[in-house]
């Protein structure tokens, strides 16, 4: 069954694509103050685009929430994003180097982190995750890791000891 | 006294100077400079223009202090806990971060010291683990003083290997290594055993002299280096053999390249002439452009030199690999480490009917970073042969045994050729009509003019021609196999590669989806695997939904529970 999502995660991804967008006006606007005086058909261009990104930073932060999805089992994450383009992400657990729990000033501000899980083939990012949530998703994620890293150690001691053995029992 | 943990272990004070010694190098450059100037102006309350400067002064001194500040800030919020047999590493700054890392799956303990911390009696304790994402940098690091540092990176060690530790009451035994000590200890204990040995049996004394003399000199190695112990090679290749590869291995673009280069340096040549350019100068604009294909086409020669005397043999568990003419190469390649294995077919490798072998791992540099290559470009009839002798553990899949790309895909990949080359050939003669002939009118070149108008939509139907082509031999070429242990897919056009990938070796799946993808019912996907950078993301190309679905299915069965 797929982790359900936070709703206060919304309300983050609008802020930041808010603040982003706002950044990104003041720029254009300092930047079309202080360029040489430009023809009205590039201001009017240049605003109608800034427009359209607005409304899309608006739009864009509820459609991202609305098409995201993780799921934890015994063996695997499984990710699963997107609207224009779907994306699904799957990775065994037992393939997990390390883990990371991220959270910035806005995460804080909405109780949120993301958990990061590494792999030797790269590296893939739950979101909207609520602060304990991650927690639990971390010390989950680490105790198995640990569990298949000592199986792992064992199976390849038991298989030098039956080398061992075999070698042995050729030189006797 | 038995440890198996530690708790909020800070970084060592001198922490906060080393992070933050550009700013205070900043702090003392400004106030020994201009420390006693400001005072002066500040007393003598001089005009505007010192404010400004005073100002701009007080803006660096504001910046430094801030940054030190913050260091001091990192260094207080930063510990370091080991529990359970996990390794937590928190930062709770502006941006927290709390990375955990499992004791089993690090790779490196590290020591380290620059030489400030050489200074202050301080070292570096960097851990790694085989994640790729930190695989050109430390996972984590934290400076302590000597006498943790070696704790821990000791604590480290044996809590990796599942042992309990053991803390040492002598810092000097940590320090010079409890186990090499006790490894010399032994080394010299076998020695004199067999010089006992060798003293009854003078016959034997020849051979443990040598022996013990080669324990010494490499007392870590299993076996001789291979180039002590070579045995007949399975695979030579001749250097008529070797010249037949390098030509099989250029590829198409390579190809399209140079000889467009050529094509253009003739026509530039006579182009010059007609418009009544000097010989001289013609020839001279020509050589520049036949010289540009000189170097795209030294690559051949390249390929030559380094496939030189191409030797491999199989020896247990690995292979071996001789070639180079000017610099030469000797690799050996674990076969347990081998992550994928890949066949190569170029243009003229079709022609040719000759393939390449190569093999996906860690590692490897300048041409290697793509996969070691195990045999150059060689005979059809002869691959599945010497394949055998020198890597039997796989089989080359057959063209027929693969499952094809739906057709639905072609025409949609064909429309989009047509369409989207069609609007840049149509662009580019307008731009070129619009700006370009008039300045060439004006220069008097009227054949170049004229030329350029009918060459742009000729070279660009061509090339979407070409492109057309490299499509439907795509849809022909490429295949897709899910099999009980490997998966094996083959993708490109005029040239294409064959790879089959362990499903245990591949570390994460990655499957995409779009608007146009969605409503044509396929995927494509990706395979991240434990390989170096360029070779690490493996592209599945565009197949039928249902397929990708199947491999996904098949993945998530192979995992352990």
């Amino acid at each position: 069954m797929y982790e359900k999502r936070n709703p206060k995660a919304r309300w983050l991804l609008l802020t930041s694509s808010v603040i982003t967008m706002t950044v990104a006006t003041i720029i254009l606007v300092i930047g079309l103050k202080m360029a040489q005086p430009l023809e009205p058909m590039i201001q009017k261009g240049l605003l109608a685009v800034d427009l359209i990104a607005w409304l899309v930073a608006l739009i864009m932060p509820f459609v991202r929430y609305n098409w995201y999805r993780a799921r934890f089992t015994e063996e695997e994450i499984d990710i699963r994003q997107g609207f224009l383009i779907i994306k699904e992400i799957i990775i065994p657990i037992e393939r997990l180097q390390k883990i990371s729990l991220e959270t910035g000033p806005l995460d804080r501000l909405f109780g949120m982190s993301k958990v990061i899980v590494y792999t030797a083939g790269g590296e893939e990012t739950i979101r909207f995750l609520e602060n304990e949530r991650a927690e639990q998703i971390g010390e989950v994620l680490k105790n198995r890791i640990n569990r298949y890293a000592i199986r792992s150690r064992e199976q390849e001691i038991k298989k030098e000891e039956r080398t061992l053995n075999s070698r042995e029992g050729q030189v006797l | 006294m038995e440890k198996r943990e530690i708790r909020n272990l800070h970084n060592h004070p001198s922490y906060i100077i080393e992070s933050s010694w550009g700013a205070i190098f900043v702090l003392v450059m400004l106030v020994l400079n201009n420390g006693t100037n400001v005072v002066r102006m500040l007393h003598s309350y001089e005009s505007q223009k010192n404010f400004e400067f005073i100002g701009m002064l007080g803006i660096f001194f504001l910046y430094s202090v801030l940054m030190i500040f913050f260091s001091f800030r990192r260094w207080k919020l930063t510990v370091l806990n080991i529990v359970d047999g996990s390794m937590t590493w928190e930062q709770n700054t502006i941006f927290a971060k709390k990375q955990e890392i499992a004791l089993s799956t690090i790779s490196n303990v590290n020591l380290e010291q620059n030489l400030f911390e050489r200074l202050i009696g301080t070292y570096k304790l960097k851990i790694d683990t085989s994640s790729l994402s930190t695989a050109n940098k430390t996972d984590m690091k934290i400076i302590l003083g000597k006498e943790d540092a070696f704790m821990l990176q000791n604590m480290i060690l044996q809590l990796m290997r599942g042992e309990s530790f053991e803390e040492e009451a002598n810092i000097e035994e940590v320090v010079q290594g409890r186990d090499f000590e006790e490894q010399g200890i032994e080394k010299k204990q076998n020695l004199s055993a067999m010089q006992a040995q060798s003293a009854k049996n003078p016959e034997a004394m020849q051979d443990a002299a040598s022996s013990a003399d080669i324990q010494e000199k490499r007392p870590f190695q299993e076996e001789l280096p291979f180039q002590e112990n070579m045995g007949k090679y399975a695979i030579e290749i001749s250097a008529i053999e070797n010249i037949q590869c390098a030509l099989a291995s250029i590829n198409e673009s390579m190809l399209g390249i140079v000889l467009s280069l050529f094509l253009i340096a003739v026509i530039l040549f006579f182009a010059m002439l007609v418009s009544g350019a000097a010989l001289g100068e013609a020839f001279v604009s020509c050589a520049a452009v036949a010289l540009a294909a000189g170097g795209f086409a030294k690559n051949i020669g390249k390929k030559f030199l380094y496939c030189y005397n191409y030797k491999v043999r199989r020896s247990g568990k690995h292979i071996y690999i001789s070639s180079g003419a000017i610099k030469k190469q000797s690799y050996s390649v674990p076969v347990d480490k081998i992550q994928a294995f890949r066949l190569n077919k170029t243009l003229l490798g079709r022609l040719m009917h000759r393939t390449s072998v190569s093999v996906i791992n860690i590692g490897g540099e300048q041409d290697d970073v793509n996969g070691q290559l195990l045999l150059p470009a060689v005979l059809d009839r002869d691959l599945p042969a010497m394949l055998a002798k020198i890597l039997p553990e796989y089989h080359i899949t057959a063209q027929e045994e693969l499952c094809p790309r739906p057709k639905r895909v072609l025409w949609r990949k064909q429309l989009v050729n047509l369409f989207t080359k069609a609007v840049f050939v149509i662009l580019s003669s307008l731009l070129y009509t619009k700006y370009a002939v008039e300045e060439f009118q004006e220069e008097g070149l009227f054949f170049a003019a004229d030329f350029f108008v009918v060459m742009i939509p000729l070279v660009g139907c061509l090339w979407i021609l070409w492109n057309s082509i490299n499509l439907f031999l795509a849809q022909k070429t490429e295949g897709i196999k899910i099999a009980d242990q490997l998966l094996t897919v083959r993708r490109g056009g005029f040239s294409w590669e064959q790879i089959e990938i362990p499903y245990d070796k591949i570390q994460q799946l990655t499957t995409k989806q779009d608007l146009l993808k969605r409503f044509m019912h396929t995927k494509v996907a990706s395979i991240h695997m434990l390989a170096s950078a360029l070779a690490n993301v493996q592209k599945i190309p565009e197949f039928d939904a249902k397929q990708i679905e199947q491999l996904q299915e098949k993945f998530q069965s192979t995992i352990l529970a």
